[in-house]
């Protein structure tokens, strides 16, 4: 028996390519309704389909495209942090709004203080920032114009809308600047702290329409 | 079995592709970023060191956390503590302070580095003894356009030494090089009077000049050595003419004090029943006949902020000035 499945058909191969195929077509579907669950689209018999994307992008790191992950070190009271960010909408579908949310951990007053603790802003600016400074002492300056999108608020914060952004649009980027300040009227209690901040843009699908 | 192979490989590639193209679309539209973030920690002020006399005078390294503004100075009588701030001084490098404590004792400090509103832990405490305030010797001599006064030993380094020159007449009264005025009643005043004082040095002078261009010989001089002051904390005036010269008031800064009265009259030949306390320490006449001058001074111990005044009595009617300073 086994002698003889050295030799099956060329038409049973076959079937067992269309099967594998087949199995992972459906498997991709289903992973395509997950990701995709409130999209809809219209088509007929002679129209090629094809479904949208939502995919928000930040820039590449170690470049002024992304300092987030630059660490501040030594903060003091009425010190500031500048990092720039790009944010794009690299899918082939427009975003009904793009948001913000901040967290922090381990949690400390440094960000659960609203007051004394991390306040924050978030300008965009219509061209590259100009990025001066040494790391991690980074500073901005635009050299379009300058939009504050956040304004100045304690850092840690659910679904902060950023509105007017270029990034809702498909293949649009926005060149962000978040400004973290370290309030003077700190205490003692704000001495020797660590954290860290996770920035996560997150980008919602626009409304569904006829296609 | 090459073809089971063959159909594995497939297999494996249409499942590297599904998984690629699964990539691309479904990537999660929330992307995230982080960065850690920490806070400086205050670094106190260190080797601090305390040498005491009359005044206590600290000295230490400045902290380590360059950003610092400056240093916070407490005092407190008792080791350990409890402490109370008596100072901020600033800049960061500015390292030593001179403190002028309440009355003789020891007293123990530490030092704290501050930026806004953070302190940094306490410094190791250091401690020192502040002498008491104390009349240690005078002098008195009449003079004409210099007059002299020579202490009787050489003043101990580091009390302080007070001048009251006087004259009878309108004049200028230049007080001895290198000595800080107190209270002048001015150039026109007749009488006219003048304080001036100064930390003892290492190798002072018994003797105590002034100048002045006041004419005639109803020119005078008397001076003090105090132990455990420093500076002036207090003065006050008063004029009149009677039997009864006043010193006018004074109202000290701090509560120790060593107060000096001193009146000068154009008649008379002697000062007698200083009142509130005050105890006579100089009584001289200089010049002779109707150039005459009488020059007093009385002195007392204060342990308390208040109000100090006194008045004596003089033998004779006439034109007088009074002054009183509070050293301490």
């Amino acid at each position: 028996m086994k002698r003889a499945r050295h030799f099956r058909s060329g038409s049973t191969l076959s079937r067992k390519l269309l099967l594998t195929l087949g199995a992972v077509g459906i498997a991709a579907s289903m992973a395509g309704l997950g990701s995709f669950a409130t999209f809809t689209s219209s088509t007929n018999a002679s129209q090629s389909v094809g479904s949208g994307t939502v995919v928000v992008g930040l820039g590449a790191t170690a470049a002024a495209t992304n300092r987030l992950t630059v660490a501040a070190s030594g903060l003091v009271p009425g010190d500031t942090i500048q990092r720039s960010v790009d944010v794009a909408n690299t899918g082939n579908q427009n975003l009904a709004s793009l948001t913000l949310t901040t967290t922090a951990s381990p949690s400390t007053v440094l960000t659960t203080d609203t007051t004394n603790g991390l306040q924050m802003v978030v300008d965009r600016c219509s061209s590259n920032w100009t990025e001066s400074g040494a790391s991690p002492a980074f500073t901005y300056t635009c050299s379009g114009s300058s939009t504050t999108i956040v304004a100045t608020r304690a850092v840690i914060g659910a679904n902060m809308s950023l509105t007017g952004l270029s990034a809702l649009t498909s293949g649009g980027t926005d060149h962000l600047r978040v400004t973290l300040t370290f309030p003077t009227t700190a205490d003692n209690t704000f001495q020797g702290l660590s954290t860290s901040i996770t920035y996560a843009f997150t980008g919602t699908q626009r409304a569904g329409t006829n296609q | 079995m090459t073809r089971r192979i063959l159909v594995i490989a497939a297999t494996a590639l249409v499942l590297c592709a599904a998984t690629a193209a699964a990539s691309a679309f479904f990537t999660p539209a929330t992307v995230t970023s982080a960065g850690s973030i920490s806070t400086s920690t205050i670094a106190a002020p260190t080797s601090p060191s305390a040498v005491g006399g009359s005044s206590i005078t600290l000295n230490w390294t400045a902290t380590s956390s360059t950003y610092a503004t400056g240093t916070r100075v407490l005092r407190g009588t008792a080791s350990g503590g409890p402490y109370s701030q008596i100072a901020l001084v600033s800049p960061r490098t500015t390292t030593t302070y001179v403190d002028y404590p309440p009355g003789a004792g020891t007293y123990y400090y530490v030092l704290q580095s501050y930026y806004q509103q953070w302190t940094s832990a306490n410094s190791t405490q250091v401690s020192a003894a502040r002498s008491a305030i104390a009349f240690v010797q005078s002098a008195n001599a009449a003079g004409t356009t210099t007059t002299t006064a020579t202490f009787t030993t050489t003043p101990v380094a580091g009390n302080l030494l007070v001048a009251v020159a006087a004259t009878r007449n309108a004049g200028t009264i230049t007080g001895p090089l290198g000595w800080t005025l107190a209270i002048d009643s001015g150039a026109t005043s007749t009488p006219h009077q003048a304080i001036y004082y100064k930390v003892a040095g290492a190798l002072e002078s018994k003797a105590v000049a002034v100048a002045t261009t006041a004419s005639g010989t109803g020119n005078g001089l008397h001076v003090y050595e105090l132990s455990g002051a420093t500076t002036v904390r207090g003065t006050g005036s008063a004029t009149g003419s009677s039997t009864t010269p006043g010193s006018g008031s004074v109202t000290p800064s701090v509560a120790y004090t060593g107060i000096i009265g001193a009146t000068v009259a154009n008649f008379g030949t002697g000062m007698s029943g200083w009142t509130n306390g005050f105890s006579e320490i100089v009584d001289f006449t200089a010049g002779s006949g109707g150039a005459k001058t009488l020059l007093a001074g009385a002195g007392l111990l204060a342990t308390s902020t208040g109000t100090y005044s006194t008045t004596a009595t003089n033998t004779a009617t006439g034109a007088w000035l009074g002054q009183i300073v509070a050293f301490g």
